[in-house]
């Protein structure tokens, strides 16, 4: 990859990062116009997009952004109020943006685009609408009142640190001299020599004394990408002086001079004393020196890191099971300490991977009220756990499902606002979205305050599309879960939003791939929730090894409460299911061996492995408990894909494969049974044990 | 970048890339030393860059110790760049008197 193959992909990354941030702003300001922080955001992440992007050799990204920019620094001076068309015509310049960073279109495409959006843009600034409010900016200045100037004074020696990195010092210079009058003092210290002279090193010192509206955050965005040997010293000129003496003065061993900018501004008449940097600067200073570094990585990077430590771990417990199997003690210690390390780095790598789901909600924003507006509804999203962390491929792969419920329930939940208002409800309908940990997975729910399932009117489609036997009854639970049948819709119009049944079958087959399950409970008149359960990552779980017919199974160990031990003979359970009694608790549970058909002996004495899923117990009984075992989670692939109990499989330390269950679909399957068997239409033999 | 050499005229010409700074200072330093450039001309250059008027401030500077001072031929662009940058001084007491746009 050549230097600038780097840098363009550097400024992907970052510009992805910086169009979240301005339209979660924008967003933010829809709902409050008059939010200073908000503008203040927005109007940075345009700034620094302009900046990468320039550095990034993509002028006319930088020059539309530039546009975009200057809006909205009119209204940090107050001159322009936000309206809804601003916003409006800022996200559709996000979006365009998004697209020419993803180099999604033709470069005709996105001219043509540019033209449009910029006439917008134009159109929106000229109208009296715009500017009317303008009292009422953000910083709560009057429109007469000129914004609050700010003196900086930035000394910058860029050295040698700038050519490795491919930044340009004169575009870094332009963008600061742009934020407002300027004057600028060189100081050049050249060698007499071309012997001595390093051409990649810049032997100067620039001086500017900046009188800007913008705070010092825009200026430290200008060099953000400026590694901090090279990165300059900005004080704040308003400050009183505290060190004086800081003009640049420095001897020269060859040519050197100090003049005045002429292409800067005309120079300020009074420019910015000298000053040291006041606290709040220098804790800016501070922060910027001690903020965790961190690294970009590309995603694929990360895959392979993982993958490799999950071959890895699989060669420990091989290594593991061979020094067991030694009589050497050299042997035994070398692979305890092994094990530890590769823990460690197991623990590491899965830490490196788990990201917070809120970057995730973050962009459901966008979608709500678009699809709000498109139904003319009025629904407020609210969000909560948004620092719950979860697997990033579990993330990526999260997205759509969750997009299809959110649609669903703003289509088919969420009333219009007449029809809230006449049901005694708030005109503005409520989507909420909340992350939280149970029981070793992350739970997500999404959840309205709309009209909730109408289950009569699941049941009559049902009928109609031969979903449900003539003549059978299913319960509430199994009506609800028809929902999450193929071709099943009850909306009467199919709109482009939702209606035409595709969709919660997707939904539930995404989230079954993930190993999850979707569950939904519903109140009429009062709304819905989904409820999402997902595992924290799908690559490698502490499982619990199972021995069933004579091979192996694993369960995720963090689910399972205990194991107990039965007697076929005494406990007289032979069934596929039934109920034990643990402890005074009556616990339904499903022979597996009988479940998968197993032609082998069943053993005198068989082992029961209790479960907790949402707090309800269910009981596996299989031939024997193992132990814990690490699992490497691998894919089934083609030949498997259709046998749903199982969700994976795993190598063992002997090189045997072992599968893994999914418990969710079992305790489904029993669920479903124990119902069967209340109507009366189960014909299986119930048991209770006692323990 | 192509550099050219044409009586006692050292002509820059294409683009200036980081890659071509330290090669055109072993070529300066020996037109310095052997004393066979009496003119420097950036005017066929595409572009110019603060690196280079660096790197040739210091050439003429060297060719004025060394008592034979060459002259300068910079395009607009550049005599714009270096009044920015803050190099004039050292650059236009060799400037030619022509200015190519």
């Amino acid at each position: 990859m050549t230097g600038s193959d780097g840098l363009r992909e550097q400024f992907i990354l970052e510009a992805r990062d910086l169009l979240s941030e301005l339209e979660a702003a924008l967003l933010e300001l829809e709902g409050a116009p008059h939010d200073a922080d908000s503008v203040s955001r927005a109007f940075r992440a345009m700034h620094t997009l302009k900046g990468s992007g320039s550095m990034a050799g993509l002028d006319d990204l930088a020059a539309f952004t530039h546009e975009l920019e200057s809006a909205f620094d009119q209204v940090r001076n107050g001159q322009l109020a936000i309206t809804p068309q601003l916003i409006t015509v800022s996200l559709r310049a996000a979006d365009h943006l998004g697209r020419e960073v993803e180099g999604l279109d033709s470069d005709e495409a996105l001219r043509a685009r540019e033209g449009t959006l910029l006439d917008e843009l134009a159109a929106v600034l000229e109208s009296g609408e715009g500017r009317e409010a303008t009292s009422a900016t953000s910083s709560g200045h009057d429109a007469e009142e000129p914004a609050e100037l700010h003196r900086y004074r930035i000394q910058w020696r860029p050295g040698g640190g700038l050519q490795p990195f491919g930044l340009e010092p004169v575009a870094l210079l332009d963008e600061v001299l742009f934020m407002g009058e300027a004057k600028l003092s060189s100081v050049w210290t050249l060698p007499a020599r071309l012997s001595e002279f390093d051409p990649t090193v810049l032997g100067v010192e620039w001086v500017i004394d900046l009188e800007t509206s913008s705070d010092q955050g825009v200026l430290h965005d200008i060099f953000i990408f400026v590694p901090d040997e090279a990165a300059p010293v900005i004080e704040d000129g308003n400050a009183p002086a505290s060190i004086e003496g800081v003009a640049p003065s420095r001897a020269s061993a060859g040519a050197s001079s100090a003049q005045p900018a002429p292409t800067a501004e005309p120079p300020h008449a009074e420019p910015p004393r000298p000053s040291a940097l006041e606290p709040a600067a220098r804790a800016v200073e501070a922060a910027k020196h001690q903020a965790v570094p961190s690294v970009r990585v590309p995603a694929p990077k990360l895959d392979r890191l993982f993958d490799l430590v999950g071959e890895l771990v699989i060669a420990q417990a091989r290594l593991n099971q061979l020094a067991g199997e030694s009589s050497n003690d050299s042997l035994q210690g070398l692979s305890e300490e092994l094990a530890h390390l590769t823990n460690d780095l197991r623990d590491s790598a899965m830490e490196i991977r788990m990201l917070p789901v809120g970057s995730t909600f973050g962009r459901f924003r966008r979608l709500v009220r678009d699809l709000a507006q498109n139904l003319d509804k009025d629904v407020e999203l609210v969000t909560s756990g948004d620092d719950v962390e979860l697997d990033k491929n579990v993330i990526d792969r999260l997205n759509d499902p969750l997009i299809h419920l959110i649609r669903n329930g703003i289509d088919h939940g969420i009333e219009s606002r007449e029809r809230r208002l006449a049901a005694g409800k708030p005109a503005r309908g409520r989507l909420s979205i909340r992350a939280e940990h149970v029981s070793g997975n992350v739970v997500i729910e999404i959840a309205d305050d709309g009209k909730g399932l109408d289950l009569e009117q699941i049941y009559a489609k049902a009928l109609e599309k031969g979903l449900v036997p003539e003549g059978a009854r299913p319960s509430d639970r199994e009506l609800r879960e028809i929902i999450f049948a193929a071709g099943l819709s009850t909306a009467s119009s199919v709109t482009d939003v939702s209606g035409r049944g595709v969709g919660m079958d997707v939904v539930r087959s995404a989230i079954s791939e993930l190993r999850g399950r979707i569950e939904v409970e519903s109140t009429v008149g009062k709304g819905s929730c989904f409820r999402v359960t997902l595992p924290l990552t799908l690559a490698i779980i502490e499982g619990l090894l199972l021995e069933l017919d004579g091979a192996k199974y694993v369960v995720p160990l963090a689910i399972v409460e205990e194991c107990l031990e039965i007697r076929a003979d005494r406990d007289r359970t032979s069934a596929d299911r039934g109920i034990i009694d643990v402890r005074g608790e009556l616990v339904p549970y499903l022979r597996l061996r009988s479940w998968f058909g197993a032609d082998s002996v069943q053993p005198a004495v068989e082992q029961v492995v209790v479960v907790n899923l949402r707090n309800e117990r269910f009981g596996f009984v299989v031939d024997q408990v193992i132990g814990q075992h690490q699992t490497v989670v691998k894919g089934l692939g083609r030949m498997f894909r259709d046998i749903r109990e199982l969700s994976g499989a795993t190598i063992l330390g002997d090189g045997t494969v072992a599968l893994i269950l999914d418990v969710n679909l079992l305790v489904d399957h029993l669920r479903a049974l124990a119902e069967r068997d209340e109507r009366g239409a189960g014909a299986s033999e119930s048991v209770t044990a006692t323990v | 970048m192509k550099i050219e050499t044409n009586e006692r005229a050292l002509s820059l010409r294409g683009t200036v890339k980081d890659q071509d700074l330290p090669k055109l200072r072993e070529v300066l330093i020996e037109a310095l030393t052997s004393d066979s450039v009496g003119h420097l001309d950036l005017e066929p250059l595409r572009s110019v860059d603060v690196y280079l008027l660096q790197l040739v401030a210091v050439a003429l500077s060297e060719s004025a110790t060394r008592g034979r001072s060459w002259t300068l031929g910079l395009p607009r662009v550049g005599r714009e760049l270096a009044s920015k940058v803050g190099l004039e001084p050292h650059l236009s007491p060799f400037l030619r008197e022509k200015v190519s746009a």
